[in-house]
């Protein structure tokens, strides 16, 4: 199922605690096999998974999971899982906002910002607010923290952070998430974190999805690039996959390349990963 | 009765106009064109959105829109209709009827005679085209009648059309997206479409959206006419993802300044994504490969709901054309080359006309 991946990425000889690894999604192709994989991988290892969930919802992973032979509804019972899910957070927000009319927007506007910025706080991305990230990022921690007093590790998986821009969050508030991923990570090494992001192929210049990929490169310590074939459609292959280790060390341990590319076919219950050329066409 | 529903609720619930995935168990709605919803992998996914990407005059995007709305009163669905451009009501008053019974037969008969003559093509199948199972799922509309007016009244229709805004929100420039979507999920509690509800019949809403981020979407700057539309986006598809509901989007990608890839970020926010080439206006028009079609189905994105692997459609050339009684999506592929090759060599508009080769030869030897 998911163990050829598991295996091309290595990330289960690896011990991923303590290190980051950035899932880069070109536009027209699904890297959610690779989340997914992490996922799975994690779960073998007996790892507490926390998953935070801009893009797919909370039952396609389950629905996923039941194919490859877990479930999330139970493991999130147990603890093993959980679950933050910023687009509930926005569905709740809409919901909201007709409470406030038009008049009496700014009087309602002040009284849940001061909540907000304690822990307790809700989110609200209806609104223009400084401390938005913060209020995303909290009460991720808060169920970190929870979780590590039952768990040894965690692995927190970010499905895909390039959302945030379409919340209207700056370039410099999303690097601000990303740092404190990367802090808490450093306070609590058995922690590891699994982002996944969307990128474009634009203008890196200007587009922000493509420069937050940019600059995650530079942190990450396992590097996923996932590209549509630029042939075209094909249907014995669903795309290009990249793998590329940064740290020095587990190279040489494992000899493994720099850089190793892989060609994926996906399929409702397996991946198949070939080398380039290849592939065997059953 | 009602017991009876809430039982089989916990697996998948029946409702009318929909169909259970034969790959995943997700439930489907027709998009209202049968062989779109092939081309698809066999519908839209209840949750999803269907972005369309809209054509240069407008003409087949909007037509395709018709189609599912019309199909959406035809199978009884509830209706939310969003459109600054074009009136709700007017788009109503426009949509066609259920074609009685049309001429499938002689129909496949020509398709048949042309792959006797395009032998390199006989393996490759064109895209069914007809409706099958003992359900039924997706039809045929006739656009030369318009739908009786009773049954539109007798729907459940809920119009927008951004005149009177209600809602305001901070993070938005342009309340009328806040308002449509506060429209939206209103529509959503107040229909009992939401998945936490337990209504005694179980419906689905259809949301259609015309021209979203045209002209009259705008505002001020560009950068936040771009991050409204995204923003908006983004709300409307979680609204999405925890209801019966399926909406269908055309959007102007013509028009968009797409230096940052806002268009690929729009794609990126819904579930699937086709554009529509039409040869209208452009060097395809005339071009004697393509006469046979009216335009080009690019598809961008397709749905991975529940499931590792998008559906996997035979052929990504795929081309569609407009009849009276059918929009059709078939796999391109180039018309039988006759004995008088004159026609592609000569590349003469006179000689398109398919009966008048013969009569075109002499008028050129004389």
């Amino acid at each position: 199922m998911t163990d050829s991946v598991c295996s091309a990425l290595g990330i289960d000889r690896v011990d991923m605690c303590g290190k980051m690894i950035l899932i880069e999604e070109q536009h027209g192709s699904d890297a959610n096999f690779i989340v997914n994989s992490v996922l799975s991988g994690a779960l073998e290892k007996g790892h507490g998974i926390c998953l935070v969930l801009f893009h797919n919802t909370f039952g396609h992973y389950h629905n996923v999971g039941m194919k490859m032979g877990y479930n999330l509804n139970v493991l999130k019972e147990r603890g093993q899982v959980t679950v933050v899910e910023p687009m509930k957070i926005a569905a709740t927000n809409v919901e909201d906002l007709g409470h406030d009319s038009v008049d009496a927007a700014n009087v309602d506007l002040s009284s849940p910002q001061q909540k907000s910025i304690d822990d307790t706080g809700f989110p609200d991305i209806m609104k223009l607010d400084k401390t938005l990230v913060r209020q995303l990022y909290t009460p991720l921690k808060n169920k970190c923290y929870e979780m590590l007093q039952s768990r040894d590790s965690i692995v927190i998986i970010i499905d895909d952070l390039s959302h945030m821009f379409d919340m209207r969050l700056s370039l410099r508030d999303v690097w601000y998430y990303v740092r404190y991923l990367w802090s808490l990570m450093q306070f609590e090494p058995t922690i590891s974190v699994c982002i996944m992001t969307h990128t474009y192929k634009a203008d890196p210049d200007s587009c922000q999805p493509d420069m937050i990929a940019i600059g995650i490169k530079h942190m990450a310590d396992l590097i996923v690039t996932v590209k549509s074939l630029s042939t075209g459609h094909a249907s014995d292959i669903s795309g290009k996959m990249n793998v590329r280790w940064k740290i020095s060390s587990i190279r040489r341990k494992y000899h493994w390349a720099e850089k190793t590319t892989y060609l994926y076919k996906l399929m409702d219950r397996q991946i198949k990963l070939f080398a380039p050329g290849g592939a065997n066409l059953s | 009765m009602a017991s009876n529903v809430q039982r089989t609720k916990s697996k998948i619930p029946f409702i009318p106009g929909t169909k259970p995935s034969a790959q995943n168990a997700q439930l489907l709605i027709s998009t209202g064109i049968p062989s779109l919803d092939h081309v698809i992998g066999g519908g839209l996914p209840v949750g999803s959105i269907l972005l369309i990407e809209e054509d240069t005059y407008n003409s087949y995007a909007k037509i395709m829109l018709k189609y599912f709305m019309a199909e959406g009163i035809v199978s009884s669905h509830s209706l939310l209709i969003a459109s600054r451009d074009t009136k709700p009501t007017q788009l109503l008053a426009e949509l066609p009827a259920v074609a009685v019974s049309s001429s499938t037969k002689s129909k496949t008969q020509a398709t048949d005679e042309q792959m006797k003559i395009a032998w390199r093509y006989q393996n490759m199948k064109i895209v069914d085209a007809s409706p099958t199972g003992g359900q039924v799922f997706g039809r045929f509309y006739d656009l030369t009648k318009t739908m009786d007016s009773a049954d539109i009244e007798h729907a459940d229709i809920i119009k927008w059309d951004g005149n009177d805004l209600k809602c305001k929100a901070e993070s938005f420039e342009n309340n009328a997206y806040v308002d449509l979507l506060k429209t939206v999920q209103e529509t959503l509690k107040h229909g009992q479409f939401l998945v936490s509800d337990n209504p005694e019949k179980r419906k689905i809403l259809r949301i259609a959206i015309q021209s979203l981020g045209s002209r009259l979407w705008l505002c001020n700057t560009e950068e936040s006419t771009r991050c409204d539309l995204l923003k908006f986006l983004y709300c409307f598809r979680s609204l999405l993802r925890s209801s019966y509901a399926v909406a269908t989007i055309t959007v102007p990608a013509q028009n968009f300044d797409n230096t940052d890839a806002l268009v690929e970020r729009i794609e990126h926010l819904s579930d699937t994504a086709v554009r529509l080439e039409s040869f209208a206006g452009s060097a395809k028009e005339t071009n004697p490969i393509f006469r046979d079609y009216h335009g080009l189905l690019h598809i961008k994105k397709l749905s991975a709901f529940n499931t590792l692997a998008p559906h996997n459609p035979e052929s990504t050339d795929l081309a569609f054309k407009l009849r009276r009684k059918k929009f059709v999506i078939e796999v391109l592929h180039l018309p039988p080359e006759l004995d008088d090759t004159a026609q592609r060599e000569q590349d003469d508009s006179s000689a398109i006309g398919s009966c008048g080769s013969g009569n075109s030869k002499k008028l050129l030897e004389f």
